[in-house]
């Protein structure tokens, strides 16, 4: 089981909710709300090739 | 059993993270999940290949025709993708669109049993036919 991508998911989100934080309370609400759009983008690609593979697998299997 | 215990203990860890995440990125919270769902799915899938075959010898020693199974592992199929993002679409608050996504599996698995539905008719007016 790939647990290894789960993992780097959530330390991808805690370190962008971290960033989050800081900007938003040094005020710099702008750049807090750039560094989410980012963590979200990188995610984003990471799991778009990992569902498109799942869906790759499923259609195999169940012979489509 | 090693699957059921290894998929619990993730997707327990999993909902944690998401709700630590959920606080101030709800996005990557519902990302995490999705990520899960795609692991554990497909580790899951690893084992059907057994099942599969195990359906298939049935099939032969009741001298069926594969073209008959068919349209029920589609169906399997779009079940699973139907009702997870139906799900993942529900937990990030949009009910609406889990509505849709429950009625686009619905008209697939109909499209999908078509084949099943023209043989059963053909069937029942061959035998009305007989009478």
């Amino acid at each position: 089981m790939d647990i290894d991508l789960i993992f780097k998911i959530a330390a991808i989100g805690i370190i962008v909710a971290v960033l989050n934080q800081l900007l938003v309370r040094s005020g710099r609400e702008e750049q807090a709300l750039m560094t989410t759009l980012a963590g979200l983008v990188v995610v984003l690609m990471i799991l778009v090739r990992e569902i498109s593979d799942l869906f790759q697998l499923i259609k195999t299997l169940f012979q489509f | 059993m090693e699957l059921v215990a290894k998929a619990a203990v993730i997707c327990v860890v999993v909902a944690l993270t998401a709700l630590l995440l959920e606080r101030d990125t709800p996005e990557l919270g519902l990302l995490l999940t999705l990520a899960a769902v795609a692991a554990v799915m497909t580790y899951a899938l690893s084992f059907y290949q057994q099942v599969r075959e195990m359906l298939e010898a049935l099939m032969d020693q009741a001298g069926l025709d594969s073209s008959l199974f068919a349209p029920i592992l589609k169906i399997v199929a779009i079940s699973l993708i139907a009702r997870l993002g139906s799900d993942v679409c529900k937990d990030s608050g949009h009910g609406a669109l889990a509505s849709l996504m429950d009625m686009a599996g619905t008209v697939c698995a109909l499209l999908a049993a078509q084949p099943l539905l023209e043989r059963t008719l053909a069937l029942l007016l061959g035998w009305g036919g007989q009478a």
